[in-house]
């Protein structure tokens, strides 16, 4: 079951019934008024649940389905860097990183984009993406590690994916009974790719994006990486030309709030354990060489 | 210190022999003896010389295989993926009950001291440990002298099922995992689920700049999924950098820098 669909479709009602409670009437009748909103508060949070048992259940199968339309979006969008050994590196970078807590059921791949933005991607299914924008401020191999990282966890934790069956009844027009829905099938699939990539252009949540900053330290710390490389290339992003992180930055939390999130991500780590290589070196000699 | 690593080359089987059988029916019980109380799970990066055998020199050995053992009271599983042409190969699965060690397939167990594996050098090498506390990195010496091995050993997390990880005997039926050759045992990933439909994409999307339109290019996903990295390239990607497990070999020692011939009167060491 989706427990954080259902706190999303349960906890306003929640909230506006409690707040509904405080507020409360004449004393005498308080006891009963505020047992019969709790009574429904009950119902209502029953109901989000029965709700949430019938999101349309989406397989590794379909979000693999979904990721590569997704992907071959992005890829549209933007264009891909067809170089062999620049593709190697993000790759192996990425698999340093993405075997720390790997999904088993699929498969990752890294690509670059060809593109002056900073930005990076990741489409379900295990397809993640980096600009050459992104790349260009980076000063050493762990800040694409983290930025890979922060990507991977949008993968491992289905975000795009539980935005699609968060959407799939409005958005997608889907009323049958959820487990009859083959989400891939020609009904569904280009409107699931297409409330996929919008989710994905458009933003994720401030949850979501903070919990990837988060999982990219702990992730690159586990891999022997310096665990502030996320937080070294978020401070940059205030660095950067407008034009060049418009859109991450509108797609983001604020860089400060990202940067005091990570500072708690960092401290909930003992010193020893935050990794500290950088491989400057070999990202000037691999990752910057073209 | 700098090693490269390669593909292992086949390890030639030694010929069975009763000696053979002794010297491993020996290694095996002290194996069991050393095998410590309580839970407990590791993982061990395995270096062997090239061409086999003994070398003079840790920059000698080339990443040869992985190793993961989990353990409990006095029962041990061991996984060990030797490399073979480029990549880990399928498992070998040992498991010891109080009936000793046994070699276990998808059709059942066998004793592993009458198995083929047994006759592997390799797999004596792991087998001959330390099964309890050893150092993150160590060299196993040869019998006269000389590197056989180096080892990394890292702590795994110790969180197993028992009554799966020492079951005698494999999951039958499978998916992607038994098809890769991985146990469903250890932690893996599977690369064989990928899905049958092309690649699609949208034309138009939503972005926070606004509507844009796209050529999706579906080419552009099959030419990621055609890229490869081997598992020794991983290996060796990660040792260059001294990323773990390899953060526990030694640090190269400095290069003596090139002395210039020193000027008559000159005192050696000073600065100008």
């Amino acid at each position: 079951m989706n427990g954080r669909l259902v706190r999303r479709l349960a906890s306003p009602a929640l909230a506006a019934l409690a707040a509904l409670a405080l507020t409360g009437t004449a004393a005498p009748a308080r006891g009963q008024i505020l047992d019969r909103i709790l009574e429904k508060a009950e119902k209502v949070k029953e109901t989000a649940e029965k709700v949430g048992t019938a999101v349309v259940p989406i397989s590794t199968e379909q979000e693999i389905e979904i990721g590569r339309g997704i992907a071959a979006t992005i890829a549209g969008h933007y264009g891909l860097v067809r170089d062999s050994l620049l593709t190697e590196y993000v790759t192996l970078v990425g698999l340093t990183v993405a075997v720390i807590d790997p999904r088993p059921d699929i498969a990752y791949r890294f690509a670059v984009l060809d593109s002056d933005e900073v930005n990076a991607f990741a489409a379900p299914g295990g397809y993640v993406f980096v600009t050459r924008g992104a790349i260009a401020i980076m000063e050493d191999e762990s800040m694409l590690a983290g930025v890979l990282a922060h990507e991977l966890s949008h993968v491992n934790r289905r975000d795009i994916i539980e935005e699609i069956q968060s959407k799939a009844r409005t958005a997608l027009g889907i009323e049958e009974a959820a487990e009859r829905v083959d989400i891939t099938g020609e009904e569904y699939l280009q409107k699931a790719i297409e409330t996929g990539a919008s989710a994905l252009f458009m933003g994720l949540s401030r949850e979501d994006e903070l919990e990837a900053d988060a999982y990219s330290v702990r992730t690159t710390a586990a891999a022997g990486y310096d665990a502030t490389a996320i937080r070294r290339f978020v401070s940059r992003l205030d660095r950067a030309a407008e034009e060049e992180v418009s859109l991450l930055k509108k797609t983001h939390p604020d860089v400060d709030d990202r940067l005091a999130a990570l500072d708690r991500a960092l401290a909930a780590i003992p010193a020893a354990e935050r990794g500290d290589v950088t491989a400057a070196a070999r990202f000037q000699d691999r990752g910057m060489h073209r | 210190m700098r090693i490269a690593i390669i593909a292992l080359a086949a390890v030639p089987l030694i010929a069975p022999s009763l000696a053979a059988q002794e010297d491993l029916a020996g290694i095996l019980v002290e194996r069991r003896e050393g095998v410590p109380a309580g839970k407990r799970a590791f993982e061990e990066t395995w270096l062997l010389p090239a061409a086999g055998g003994v070398v003079s020199s840790a920059d000698e050995t080339r990443f040869a295989g992985r190793v993961s053992v989990f353990q409990q009271g006095s029962k041990e599983r061991i996984e060990i993926r030797p490399v073979e042409e480029g990549a880990l190969g399928d498992p070998i699965v040992i498991v010891s009950d109080d009936g000793g060690y046994h070699l276990v397939t998808r059709v059942g167990a066998t004793p592993f001291a009458t198995s083929a594996p047994a006759r592997d050098p390799f797999v004596q090498l792991v087998l001959t440990g330390p099964a309890g506390a050893a150092p993150p990195h160590r060299i196993v010496p040869g019998p006269g002298g000389g590197v056989a091995a180096v080892v990394l050993r890292s702590e795994g997390r110790a969180a197993f099922d028992p009554d799966e990880a020492f079951e005698l005997r494999l999951p039958q039926v499978g998916g992607g995992l038994l098809r890769t050759g991985l146990s469903s045992f250890s932690a893996a990933q599977n690369t064989e689920v990928t899905a049958s439909a092309g690649a699609r994409g949208v034309d138009q999307v939503r972005t926070a700049n606004g509507t844009v339109s796209v050529t999706p290019d579906p080419a552009a996903v099959e030419w990621m999924e055609a890229r490869r990295v081997s598992p020794v390239e991983f290996e060796t990607f990660k040792m260059e950098a001294r990323l773990p497990p390899y953060d526990a070999l030694p640090e190269e020692p400095a290069e003596e820098p090139a002395t210039e011939p020193q000027a008559a009167g000159t005192a050696v060491g000073s600065s100008p």
